[in-house]
């Protein structure tokens, strides 16, 4: 299954521009780097305490229709769309 | 006195004063959830276990003592947590756990397998406190997933004892206890860990300007605090020194332009850049295999074997604490049934006083109440068992993130699923399970709903009246069916409307999915066991007393009709309220009774009509609908107030969902009532 990336504009999450790669359209399988979340001060918090901030490698166990099964520093989590979709990422090249 | 047997004395005193008293050595257990750290916990304490409450919040301490050789050691197991940030209340509890108590030693309990997470919250932990001992816990996983630890190196770097366990096991105990011993004696003080330049000249410069220590958090730490922008600890600093906030401001700014990076992030990455190069220098990862939890998670969050996972776990559920529960609570009320009529004889054999063998022996009497409480026992063990199985063993967490997809389409989390469900068996049951849920205004606003969801007593009693009434059992499901199904339709609406009301946004869900594991018995038990012993003795009492006022009240004046007693008089009292659906009396005292033990109604509604047929008689069609209604939503019972009590930690938020509750089963009441009303005019 090769890598399909883009946003397709969710009506409710606009505050995402458009066609820019979050996580929550991250194919499963795939690797990907955070680029920046989007997100108010407590969330932040919430996913830094996690390990999700720049510069972090997430593997992407499962996607299924935005909510997303991840694998960072040896732990998964389960996302849900409203988190996954403020989370911008960029693919890892060669993995 | 001669002076050798003062000597003598004085000798036996300085041995008594030397040998006796142990050492007292205080230890908090720290770590992130799912580490292993309560079971942990029960394999150094076993059985001498207590919990208690930190003053304010809901969030649960356990305590434990041991006797080590000459030491008397306390271990307090505080909330696991993924930082000590303070966003959260398990957070702010550990956090001033550690500051205001100051324990002697901090033992940061960690898995091997998550170590490039745990080690983040060692390294918080080291800010605050200087005697730190690391666990490395499930260290049997090592092997299975292919990791080598260089055990010595670590503890040669951080300076401090670094001690492998695996707690399922009981393997490594002992040597942790020395370790804490040993780090306590000899005074073992941590590496401290510096920020690279220019973030630690720029933490010292702030740190300097505070000066000192406020309320015990030293200057550097509340410093590191100000520039992640923690506004709780701000405002302390700013209290006490207003002109830190320009300061904080102008190095915030300053970080910005140096480092281009936004000062809370630098921090935190400088956190886990320390955590990388210890993982990179003593951890190894050989092969790369979650074997079994990868397989598992194939099947559990499968796209549609994950509804029929969540299908089979919330049945065993169901049937584990209701129907083994059941059947238990039934052979505790046939006991007590023997045991009251046999006192009853005997009392009556004695000539007793008729006034005391109801006392003794009817339902709001002493046996009676003492039933009530004793047959909560098992469904609730039951209910505790199960569950900590579920939600130890990594099922519980995906399942939350399964149901997720659909709850989240009315505006809930995938959390909410187990309190709402478990409602139908009983509510207190259903209060409990809301455990799982961090958020707390969403906690408290599912507290609130879950009491529309009609329990199995309310049900019961729904049947049977529901059958007198209609003579048919087709009429009498369908409307049993639709008063079940109303109340999701009240959980799902109400707590919309509330949700916009409070500004309250359901949280997104971000949830860890633990490796799977068995968790040992032995751990289950106890803290089943340990839980049903608080719940018991705080909703009994309230069990217990709710029954024995309402046996008080319906005795005084002694020996009359019972509209003639004082709850008879405040039935009748409140029965106006209900004039718009024209109730007499008597449905309203006993909604009244209802509110001790839903149960109630029932007996009180065949005692006061005079047999179960007249009740049919008494009522018209819309106004035994709208009864039912009401009797369905109208107020958790009192066992379920207690429960509430004991989630929220808080009467105005119990007084409030009171309220909120006879409010809007008044008005679903009417709004029925007006509507059969018409219905069956036409």
């Amino acid at each position: 299954m090769s890598p399909r990336w883009g946003f397709h504009g969710h009506g409710r999450r606009r505050h995402v521009a458009s066609n820019v790669p979050t996580l929550a359209f991250t194919p499963m399988g795939a690797v990907v780097e955070v680029v920046s979340i989007n997100a108010g001060a407590r969330l932040y918090s919430r996913l830094s305490e996690l390990g999700i901030i720049p510069g972090e490698r997430i593997h992407v166990v499962m996607n299924q229709n935005g909510y997303i099964v991840v694998e960072l520093r040896g732990v998964r989590y389960g996302l849900s769309p409203g988190i996954a979709s403020k989370i911008i990422v960029r693919p890892v090249a060669g993995v | 006195m001669s002076e050798g047997v003062l000597f003598i004395l004085r000798i036996i005193f300085f041995t008594w004063v030397i040998e006796m008293p142990e050492k007292k050595i205080r230890v908090a257990l720290a770590g992130n959830p799912n580490v292993g750290k309560s079971t942990l916990f029960n394999a150094l304490t076993g059985a001498h276990q207590h919990i208690g409450n930190w003053p304010g919040k809901t969030v649960e301490l356990a305590f434990g003592n041991i006797t080590y050789r000459d030491y008397e050691i306390e271990f307090i197991d505080l909330p696991g947590t993924y930082s000590l940030s303070g966003f959260s209340d398990e957070e702010v509890v550990a956090r001033e756990f550690i500051i205001k108590e100051k324990p002697d030693v901090v033992v940061v309990v960690t898995a091997s397998t998550a170590l490039p997470r745990n080690l983040y919250l060692l390294l918080q932990v080291m800010e605050l406190a200087e005697k730190v001992v690391l666990v490395i816990n499930k260290i049997d996983m090592i092997k299975k997933e292919g990791y080598v630890i260089d055990i010595a190196g670590l503890s040669k770097e951080l300076q401090i004892e670094v001690v492998p366990t695996n707690a399922v096991m009981k393997e490594g105990i002992e040597e942790l206890v020395k370790s804490i011993i040993k780090t306590y004696e000899k005074n073992i003080v941590h590496k401290e860990y510096r920020y690279p330049e220019p973030l630690e000249s720029y933490i010292l410069t702030l740190a300097r300007k505070i000066g000192k220590e406020i309320d015990g958090y030293d200057s550097r730490w509340l410093a590191i605090r100000i520039l992640e922008r923690d506004s709780e600890i701000t405002n302390l600093v700013k209290q006490k020194i207003p002109e830190i906030i320009d300061e904080a401001e102008r190095i915030h700014n300053e970080i910005h332009k140096t480092m281009k990076q936004d000062p809370p992030l630098a921090i935190i990455s400088a956190r886990y850049e320390t955590v990388d190069t210890l993982i990179s220098k003593y951890v190894r990862r050989v092969t790369l295999k979650h074997q079994v939890s990868e397989t598992l998670d194939k099947i559990v969050l499968h796209p549609v074997l994950q509804f029929v996972v969540t299908g089979l776990v919330f049945i065993l559920l169901f049937w584990v604490t209701f129907y083994i529960g059941g059947f238990f609570q039934d052979a505790i009320g046939s006991i007590f049934e023997i045991i009251t009529s046999s006192t009853e004889e005997y009392l009556k054999s004695q000539n007793a006083p008729s006034l005391l063998v109801s006392f003794i022996t009817s339902d709001s009497g002493i046996l009676g109440a003492l039933d009530a409480v004793a047959e909560f026992f098992p469904v609730i063990l039951l209910f505790y068992f199960t569950f900590s199985v579920i939600e130890n063993s990594g099922l519980l967490a995906r399942l939350a993130f399964s149901i997720d997809k659909i709850l989240s389409r009315i505006g809930m989390s995938g959390k909410a699923f187990f309190p709402i469900t478990l409602s139908l068996g009983c509510t207190v049951v259903g209060m409990q399970a809301t455990k799982i849920i961090e958020d707390r205004k969403f906690k408290f606003l599912l507290l609130l709903l879950i009491s529309y969801v009609p329990c199995s007593a309310r049900i019961g009693v729904l049947s049977v009246v529901l059958l007198i009434l209609f003579h048919d059992a087709f009429i009498a499901s369908t409307i049993l069916f639709a008063i079940i199904l109303g109340a999701f339709f009240l959980v799902g609406i109400e707590g919309k409307l509330l949700m916009k009301l409070t500004k309250n946004k359901p949280t997104p869900l971000i949830i860890e999915l633990p490796p799977y594991s068995l968790p040992p018995l032995s751990m289950v038990l106890r803290m089943s066991w340990i839980r049903t012993k608080i719940f018991l003795s705080k909703a009994g009492t309230a069990i217990f007393g709710g029954i024995l006022i309402v046996w008080i009240l319906s005795n005084i004046p002694p020996n009359v009709p019972l509209n003639q007693t004082v709850i008879g008089q405040i039935g009748i009292a409140l029965s106006v309220v209900f004039t718009p659906f024209g109730f007499d009396w008597r449905a309203t005292v006993a909604l009244l009774f209802g509110i001790f033990a839903k149960e109630n109604t029932l007996a009180v509604l065949q005692g006061l009509y005079g047999g179960v047929s007249n009740v049919s008689t008494a009522f018209t069609l819309p106004q035994a609908i709208a009864f039912m209604v009401f009797y369905t939503y109208y107020i958790p019972c009192i066992a379920s107030i207690a429960a509430l009590k004991k989630e929220t930690n808080s009467n105005s938020w119990v007084a409030l969902t009171i309220i909120v509750n006879l409010l809007t089963a008044y008005l679903v009441a009417y709004l029925v009532f007006l509507l059969s009303s018409l219905v069956l005019a036409v």
